[in-house]
């Protein structure tokens, strides 16, 4: 309690202050963001009416417009950065000190913007009452793996973390689903579970290091000196929370029984934009572990063993389903799974840019795949033979299964064949790397067998076996806008080029 | 913008005709059909002028080079590539497109779902001469994908029925085994020559990149052990048949063996010319126990697209060229010609109420006299696949067989078992075909169908079949009758200064036509007191015991006749040599025909039968099985995976925790 | 220290065990706070080991367990509401 008020502590909060109040420039981005929440609750408390269509309008509105903002600050910053050793301190607990992040946080506001432009068109086509607090969610989650990506210290990151944890277990629960409520429950409990376990791991990891500062050079060397056990055993229960959020073996129970219970509008937004963040975060661990060689061995593997049972899980247990969401859940998972290797081979040239564009293509078809699933009747989604749609929506359903398993001519396949070649750099000196590059390209030809059913369910059905049709394709103009992206985009072949 | 770049148009207009059809199907109106006629005829026209200006001076290219960066230290010259093969490539698709087009203008008359039939095949055509106008293998694997697709939504086309379903995936599933090596091998070139471009790459490829390069070829060309999806895919509409698992789809994974066998080692190229050959016989021996018409013909094709492989793989690529656009054009034809067959029985039997396979060889016959307008074509063309002199067919099959006799100078002895199991396979090609002939065309129509039924001659049938059977004449492709020598193809291919063995090539011809008539005699023509449709149905080898024991029975009782003393006739020359040893042994042998004749030839029927259900029982356990034991596999896995997700949350929570643990053992340990 | 670190440990375990074997979802939400509060008590222990500030980290906790335990109580009302129980066990309607 004395030391609590004695001199050094105020002077270093003095300190503290001085630090934040210099850096809130940097900090407009995500000032950009508050804005636009907090206009958002103001919108929706002041109301008394029901919330009317004018309204939601207006919250996409409000949304647009933050996120228009936070992007014209973020390339801002992007143009900013010199070209050699940026790091920029903005405050004790936040930090830019690499141009992923930056990057990593366009990427995530322009997913949100897709996310914007789809619901839009979805409101257009059914009106639905949630719309409001849909949004406010969507950019609290926003916020929160924004400022993920900027934490330098523990603190900031389980609080950012769970600012998106929660966000998005309100997300998911919007709208009127059978069985939602034990969708959600499952996903709710399963995340704390995994939380709880996360922040044991942490104090764990604090213990070890002497400091909760990730980007200091002191924490990794205390950790590498740390016992080998207790480290692995407190990095282990650590990246428990991680791999939660990322949907991968063991963690990822909690996505396929949460996808089916969940309306898709929800699922566009949470299956593609956290994973961005959580990736990009992993590879800046990567690079400040760089130095470490022992400890980048050790990580490397846990996220190689990772990698190869989601790989493995997810694309064998997909061939088995009908139910489409449970499909897509099953072929995020196997998706994370290829996502990782770029983040194991973060320290091999061309990893960022890799991974970038990989994350883009899949959350781009994700789009496109849950705003033409929105569309559907539950008993529809539930078999994949009962879809009814206009040859328009076919087309695009065929692009999306073509972009997932990676055939071309669509942007997947050159997302694939990015990762494929840049981790083949890794694979060629190192067993387990090559063991898991051979899983990957092989378990994309076992992909292959559950994607084709989407457009063989669609071409090839049975007239008879046909469900309703499907209401007023509103949603449609912009899917398929993002579907021709998808078939263009192997026109330009590899963006960084 | 030059008159050159008008070229992509080449590409363009297909596809974009293929996806307005799509989008705006065409109700009533013959617009889809015609349209793609002339479009088709157009693209045959610029394949001719290509042609003459490639073709001129050797060497002539040309190119409309694209750079696209691919990858930050990989680029991929994506622009237009001309040379004298992709001409051809481009008039033969063109060519047996217009032709496909306009037949399907009325066999595909009454379909409700014509435009779209027509838009796939629109978007073939774009992703075929995808696979050819381009020098990168990275791009012909893109069109090679596209060309799978058309062909499994085209196979699938009547979708109401399961056998079609099933085809269509069980081709897309084949085919995609083949390209996962293809695709393992393009990395393989990549990795070690650091390009995918065909000429930029000049060092030879270690065996198993070059196996793996072989892989796609295997797979789109239906080769041992991956051939088993070409006849099932029959189940599509049969002039989408013709032009894509006839005469181009399938002869894709031959030009692109004939683009990439410069880089393959001789060891290699051996074991792809012994695939070859077992494709060769295997398939041929298939076809000679088929009884569904279309079957017979996809059995051919599979066989001939091993004899292409087979000369290119032994450093005749002239000549296995040649045989790709020969085989274009008659096999093209033959289906068109068995086609409207189908069409016409299918019809009929519409109008009768009747239920049965139309397809089936031993339900039909005399066609010849029903048909002689059909008849004359599939005449032309069945000789020109079996070989005959004066055909197309028969100039590039035996300088195949004649190049490979020759290559015992580059690779040994063994060049004259390939040889000559080359040559066993083009008998038994000319022996099928005899088959079918005889099935088909000449014996007596069964009594139902005798009393005539119309067959009336359309245009659209007449004017395609007369194309193709006129292109199965020799004069097209070489002045000389009996030598491709003389030929365009061989001179412009730069072929190999061996002498090629002449009278090995005349023998093959004369055998081809023995074994065609015997063909035709065993099942176009009855002993008598038999008709065509009470003589038992018989296997090819029992057939011919049958036959044979027919005619000794007649000898025997000719003997038997002279040998009657009472009757003294001009042949007492022969009876006095007939001693009584000799009278005995003829009476035994009468009693025997007589007796153990039936029981012999339902025995050997059998045998020929059960040998038969072998060869088809191994293709489908064996060969099948194989695809089959992984599918299982996968499915096992899937079972034993999605049992974990129980739906119970706190399992989900144990075995997180536990797998934790072991994660954390492992790298402990 | 050793000490409140074993009992930081032991209450872990605690959490842990009631979250793999208890049926009943409110006793998730236990176990759950349990081992948040197994965290906290080493975060201090730390604190005092290497920088007394960090102690908010245990003060930020409290308030994360906090909105969660609402949000986890709001679902179970609801969750009682339609199946008249808040069993995790017999809530299997989603699986494979």
């Amino acid at each position: 309690m004395k030391q609590l008020f004695s001199n050094p502590f105020i002077e270093s909060f003095a300190h503290r202050f001085e630090n934040i109040y210099q850096s809130v420039g940097f900090l407009l981005p995500e000032a950009a963001l508050l804005a636009g929440i907090v206009l958002l609750l103001l919108l929706a408390i002041s109301t008394r009416k029901a919330y009317g269509l004018r309204l939601a309008f207006w919250a996409v509105a409000i949304m647009m417009a933050s996120l228009f903002a936070q992007l014209f600050f973020l390339v801002g910053q992007l143009r900013s950065l010199p070209d050699e050793a940026p790091l920029y301190l903005m405050a004790d607990t936040l930090c830019v000190f690499h141009p992923l992040q930056i990057q990593a946080r366009i990427a995530l506001n322009l997913g949100a913007l897709l996310f914007g432009v789809v619901f839009l068109f979805e409101l257009l086509g059914h009106y639905r009452k949630e719309s409001v607090e849909w949004l406010f969610w969507a950019l609290s989650a926003l916020l929160g793996l924004d400022l993920l990506l900027l934490s330098a210290h523990f603190l900031t990151f389980y609080m950012s973390f769970e600012l998106s944890s929660i966000a998005t277990y309100f997300l998911l629960s919007v709208g009127r689903q059978r069985r939602q409520h034990e969708a959600l429950m499952k996903y709710v409990l399963f995340g704390a579970f995994a939380s709880a376990l996360m922040l044991y791991g942490i104090s764990w990891i604090y213990g070890l290091a002497g400091s909760i500062e990730f980007t200091q050079a002191a924490f990794w060397q205390h950790l590498q000196a740390a016992p080998s056990l207790w480290l692995y055993i407190a990095w282990a229960l650590f990246a428990a929370g991680v791999f939660f959020k990322l949907s991968v073996v063991p963690f990822h129970f909690w996505a396929p029984d949460a996808y089916e219970g969940a309306p898709a509008m929800s699922l566009a937004f949470v299956s593609a934009i956290p994973k961005v963040a959580i990736l990009a975060f992993m590879m800046l661990l990567n690079s400040r572990m760089a130095a470490f060689a022992a400890l980048q061995t050790v990580w490397g593997q846990l996220l190689m063993a990772v990698a190869l049972a989601s790989l493995l899980l997810g694309n064998f247990i997909a061939l088995r389903q009908h139910n489409l969401k449970r499909l897509l859940a099953y072929s995020t998972i196997a998706h994370m799974g290829t996502l990782l290797l770029p983040v194991v081979a973060a320290g091999y040239e061309g990893a960022e840019e890799v991974f970038l564009y990989y994350w883009a293509v899949y959350a781009l078809t994700l789009f496109v795949a849950f705003a033409l699933a929105a569309q559907q009747q539950i008993d529809q989604i539930a078999d994949l033979r009962r879809f009814n749609h206009t040859t328009g929506a076919k087309l695009a359903w065929g692009v999306v299964a073509f972009s997932l398993a990676g055939l071309p001519p669509t942007a997947g396949f050159l997302a694939k064949l990015g990762v494929f070649v840049h981790f083949w750099k890794m694979a060629a000196s190192h067993n387990l790397a090559l063991l898991l590059w051979v899983t990957a390209l092989l378990s994309t030809a076992v992909a292959l067998a559950y994607y084709i059913k989407i457009p063989y369910a669609l071409f090839f059905k049975q007239e008879s076996e046909a469900g309703a049709p499907a209401g007023a394709d509103a949603a449609l103009l912009p899917a398929m806008m993002i579907a021709l992206l998808l078939v263009l985009a192997i026109l330009w072949g590899y963006p960084f080029a | 913008m030059e008159l050159i770049h008008s070229l992509w148009l080449l590409l363009l207009m297909p596809l974009a005709w293929g996806i307005l059809l799509l989008v705006q199907p065409f109700a009533r109106a013959r617009v889809d059909g015609v349209v793609s006629v002339v479009l088709y005829g157009g693209l045959s026209m610029a394949g001719w002028l290509l042609l003459r200006s490639t073709g001129q001076v050797p060497g002539t290219v040309i190119e409309l080079p694209v750079h696209w960066q691919l990858l930050k230290t990989y680029s991929v010259n994506s622009g237009i590539y001309i040379d004298y093969p992709t001409a051809w490539m481009v008039f033969i698709v063109g060519l047996v497109g217009s032709c496909v087009a306009l037949y399907s203008c009325r066999y595909m008359q009454e379909e409700t779902h014509r435009s779209r039939y027509f838009a796939y095949l629109s978007l073939f055509v774009f992703a075929m001469l995808g696979i050819v106008l381009v020098r990168d293998l990275l791009l012909i694997y893109v069109g090679w994908e596209l060309v799978g697709l058309c062909s499994y939504l085209l196979i699938g086309f009547w979708h109401e029925r399961s056998e079609a379903r099933r085809a269509a995936l069980q081709a897309f599933v084949t085919n995609r085994l083949g390209d996962a090596a293809f695709v393992v091998g393009i990395g393989a070139c990549l990795l070690l020559t650091g390009s995918t471009d065909l000429l930029q790459m000049q060092q030879t490829l270690p065996w198993w990149a070059a196996l793996c390069l072989f892989g796609g070829t295997m797979g789109k060309s239906a080769q041992f052990p991956l051939h088993f999806w070409l006849p099932d895919a029959m189940a599509g509409p049969t002039p989408a048949s013709a032009l894509i698992h006839a005469a181009t789809m399938v002869a894709a994974g031959v030009y692109l063996l004939f683009r990439l066998h410069p880089l393959f080692p001789d060891s290699t190229l051996l074991v792809i010319a012994g695939l070859a050959l077992i494709t060769i016989l295997w398939s041929a021996l298939l076809a000679c126990v088929q009884k569904d018409m279309k079957r017979v013909l996809a059995y051919s094709t599979v066989s001939q697209l091993g004899y292409m492989i087979l000369a290119i793989a032994l450093h005749n690529p002239a000549g296995g060229f040649a045989h790709l656009l020969t085989h274009a054009f008659f096999k093209a034809g033959l289906f068109l010609s068995v086609g409207a067959v189908i069409y016409y029985l299918h019809h009929w039997q519409e109008k009768k109420g009747l239920h049965f396979d139309a397809q089936n060889m031993f339900l039909t016959g005399g066609w010849a006299r029903r048909a002689l307008w059909l008849a004359i074509p599939y005449g032309i063309l069945a000789a020109a696949l079996a070989g005959f002199p004066l055909t197309a067919g028969a100039l590039s099959k035996e300088n195949i067989i004649m190049s490979v006799w020759a290559s015992h100078a580059r690779f040994g002895q063994v060049a004259y078992y390939l040889g000559s199991g080359a040559i066993l396979g083009a008998l038994l090609t000319a022996f099928y075909m005899g088959r079918q002939t005889g099935l088909i065309w000449l014996r007596p129509a069964p009594p139902e169908q005798a009393a005539a039924f119309p067959a009336q001659p359309h245009a659209t049938f007449i004017i395609p079949l007369a194309l193709l059977s006129v292109g199965s004449l020799w004069f097209w492709w070489s002045p000389n009758p009996m030598s491709l020598e003389a030929g365009a193809i061989w001179q412009r291919l730069k072929a190999p200064e061996a002498s090629l063995p002449h009278a090995i090539g005349y023998l093959t011809s004369a055998g081809a036509l023995f074994m065609f008539a015997l063909g035709a005699w065993l099942y176009g023509f009855s002993p008598k007191g038999k008709t065509a449709h009470n003589e038992p149905y018989l296997q090819p080898l029992a057939r011919l015991l049958y036959r044979f024991c027919c005619l000794q029975d007649r000898v025997i009782r000719y003997l038997m006749d002279v040998a009657k003393p009472n009757e003294q006739t001009e042949s007492i020359w022969l009876q006095d040599r007939l001693t009584a040893w000799g009278l005995k042994l003829c009476r035994a042998a009468h009693q025997f025909d007589s007796k153990g004749i039936d029981r012999l030839i339902n025995g050997l029927g059998k045998i020929t039968v059960v040998a038969a259900h072998v060869i088809a029982w191994t293709d489908r356990q064996i060969v099948d099985g194989m695809v089959k034991a992984i599918v299982g596999m996968a499915r096992l896995a899937a079972y034993i995976g999605s049992r974990l997700q129980s739906g119970i949350l706190q399992e989900y929570a144990w075995i997180a925790i536990v797998a934790l643990a072991l994660i954390v053992l492992g790298v402990a340990i | 220290m050793q000490f409140f670190l074993g009992i930081g440990a032991i209450l872990f375990c605690i959490g842990l065990g009631i979250v793999l074997t208890k049926r009943q979802a409110v006793m998730w939400l236990v176990g759950i706070e349990l081992m948040l509060n197994a965290a906290n008590i080493n975060m201090v222990v730390f604190s005092k080991l290497y920088d007394p500030t960090n102690q908010l980290f245990a003060l930020f906790v409290m308030v994360i367990a906090v909105a969660e335990a609402c949000i986890i109580l709001a679902l179970l009302l609801m969750l009682y509401k339609q199946h008249k129980h808040t069993n995790i066990d017999q809530l299997n309607e989603l699986k494979h």
